[in-house]
């Protein structure tokens, strides 16, 4: 007896072909991680309506699913990333409000010190370093940085090779760089990669 | 992972867990479409659906076309016959009591006609009820590839919606071939000598469509409901399966129910809460037989439609036994049973190619205007403009 949770997701979504309703244990799969992506970077509420987005036009794309790959993630981050951008409007409005929040913290010296600052009080600084970045720059960069995916699988969500992958990422942290004011705030090192 | 990267990723914004309820509500709208679309291969539905929601679901991740393909040839479908086992077509044996016998190496062929709701999100919200004919062969032991073709009927309106344009497309015929792999099937295999292994007493049965539903998150009443759709079970387990539903939490009783054929049979139904619906499977009352289903809406504000409204009505007009499978040339091939390179963890496909230069905005000026301007959508390969008539060429690139 096969059970469907035992499955691949591959094999998952050509069975969910022919009998479609299998295609619901991907969703149990991966709803959760698509969801904190999507939340990230849209916000809690828009980002239910976005999962469900990605999943019905994950599964109304379905037949174009690439069988070779066991792994759905970089195929539903890849739709995830094209659904965000379609609410792209209310990205920029969360990341605006982010960054936003930064003028108004003055920081005390402590917070300013780089060694304490922490990850949470560099937000609005982040946020305003992704407002520099172009739309295709922040999707790459956030995928890797929220997604944890690797570079391989950032490739396959956006459909671009590897190599453009690590040019761009190499130039966008240049950017970021620049961004956050020219020197890397935790700790001085040559610009390298 | 380098500095600035791992600024972002340890910078990640706290978010709460995906509430409950909103989950189920994703997966409760998951699952309808699933249903709308039971057995659909890629049908031109399919691609109308896909069409409103745009490059959405335009070829994202490098993926490759690997359905089989979906021209129309025009060809009219038989009339159906209002007849639950069919006169031979081609080389059927009937046994005594109007049974089928299907032997090794055959087809049985189920011929429907069915109506259910289409949904489509995007730009264009829209919503109707899309009518097929539909023909379904598939070998009785699962030895050979089966065979499917769906006919468009005329389309009609979602209460309170206007027809969408793409509904409109619905004439022609699409052909499409069933891959047969009963080895990765397992136990949701369907085919004839599969379903004779199935317990022909009704709790065992009970016992096989709780394991299946548990596979599929789904519950017992629905997994029956796939297992007699565009099937043929041989009459002992298809009186066990009858009294299994009978027997689920919920399921009622009704004679004289009609399906869309217009004949009258013994209903087993049960609400469907989230659907707003009842969902109904109709039956032969002497052989069992499945004739067809019909979703009739009980609760206006979840359906979205009056109390009344037929959502869903199907029959299943014909089931018969042939030799061999008609000539589709135009089915293509299904890949969903091709073999599968186990590839570890990255794609072979993929390679570090050199690096193109994409406009790069050199150096000094970190452009703040440029944010909105450059587009991540892949630019599709093949969007067919019109998804009616779109040829696919099915390839592999993987």
């Amino acid at each position: 007896m096969v059970m469907a949770q035992a499955l691949d997701d591959a094999t998952l979504v050509g069975q969910s072909m022919s009998e479609p309703e299998m295609f619901a244990t991907l969703f149990d799969r991966h709803a959760d991680e698509i969801f904190r992506y999507a939340a990230r970077r849209l916000g809690p509420e828009l980002a239910e309506d976005a999962v469900g987005e990605v999943f019905l036009a994950a599964f109304r794309g379905r037949a174009r699913y690439d069988r070779t790959r066991p792994d759905a993630r970089p195929w539903l981050y890849g739709i995830a990333t094209n659904v965000v951008a379609q609410h792209r409007r209310a990205e920029r409005r969360r990341t605006q409000a982010m960054a936003r929040l930064a003028p108004d913290r003055p920081g005390s010296f402590d917070e300013r010190s780089a060694d304490r600052v922490t990850a949470e009080q560099l937000q609005p600084r982040l946020a305003k370093a992704l407002t520099r970045l172009s739309a295709a720059e922040r999707d790459l960069l956030l995928l890797v940085a929220w997604a944890d995916l690797t570079y391989e699988d950032v490739a396959l969500a956006l459909d671009i090779p590897v190599g453009t992958v690590r040019s761009r990422l190499h130039r966008l942290r240049t950017k970021v760089r620049r961004a956050l004011g020219g020197i890397d705030p935790f700790r001085e090192e040559p610009e390298h990669g | 992972m380098d500095d600035e990267i791992r600024m972002f990723a340890e910078g990640r914004p706290d978010v709460p867990p995906y509430p409950r309820e909103a989950r189920e509500a994703a997966r409760r709208r998951l699952l309808e479409e699933t249903r709308a679309r039971r057995g659909f291969r890629l049908p031109r539905l399919g691609w109308q659906a896909a069409g409103a929601f745009g490059l959405t679901v335009a070829l994202v991740g490098g993926v490759a076309f690997t359905l089989s393909s979906t021209q129309r040839d025009g060809t009219a479908a038989r009339p159906a016959g209002a007849v639950t086992v069919a006169p031979p077509t081609e080389a059927v044996t009937v046994e005594a009591g109007g049974e089928l016998d299907p032997k090794p190496g055959q087809f049985v062929l189920v011929e429907s006609e069915t109506m259910y709701p289409s949904y489509s999100f995007g730009e264009q919200e829209s919503r109707h009820l899309y009518r097929t004919k539909r023909q379904l062969w598939r070998s009785v032991d699962a030895s050979a590839d089966g065979l499917m073709s769906i006919e468009g009927m005329e389309p009609r309106q979602f209460p309170g919606w206007p027809l969408p344009e793409h509904a409109q497309k619905w004439k022609g015929t699409d052909w499409h071939s069933l891959a047969s792999c009963p080895d990765t099937l397992g136990a949701f295999r369907n085919d004839y000598a599969f379903l004779s292994t199935l317990p022909d007493d009704p709790e065992r049965m009970k016992d096989f469509l709780a394991q299946r539903a548990k596979n599929t998150n789904d519950d017992a009443f629905r997994a029956a409901a796939d297992l007699i759709r565009e099937t043929y079970v041989p009459k002992a387990q298809r009186a066990a399966l009858f009294a299994a539903m009978k027997g689920l939490p919920g399921v009622e009783v009704a004679e004289g129910v009609e399906d869309a054929a217009g004949r009258k049979g013994t209903a087993l139904g049960r609400a469907a809460p989230e659907q707003g619906t009842v969902e109904q499977l109709i039956f032969d009352p002497e052989t069992f037989a499945f004739m067809g289903e019909r979703g009739t809406v009980v609760d206006e504000k979840a359906a979205g439609a009056p109390v009344g409204t037929l959502l869903s009505l199907t029959a299943q007009t014909a089931v018969s036994v042939v030799d061999t499978l008609p000539d589709a040339p135009t089915a293509g091939h299904d890949s969903a049973c091709d073999p599968k390179p186990t590839p570890t963890g990255t794609a072979p496909g993929v390679e570090p190619t050199p690096i193109p230069s994409p406009p790069a905005k050199s150096g000094r000026s970190a452009d703040p205007s440029a944010p909105e301007s450059v587009e991540p959508t892949p630019v599709p390969t093949e969007t067919p403009s019109d998804p009616a008539t779109a040829t696919v060429v099915p390839t592999r690139t993987g």
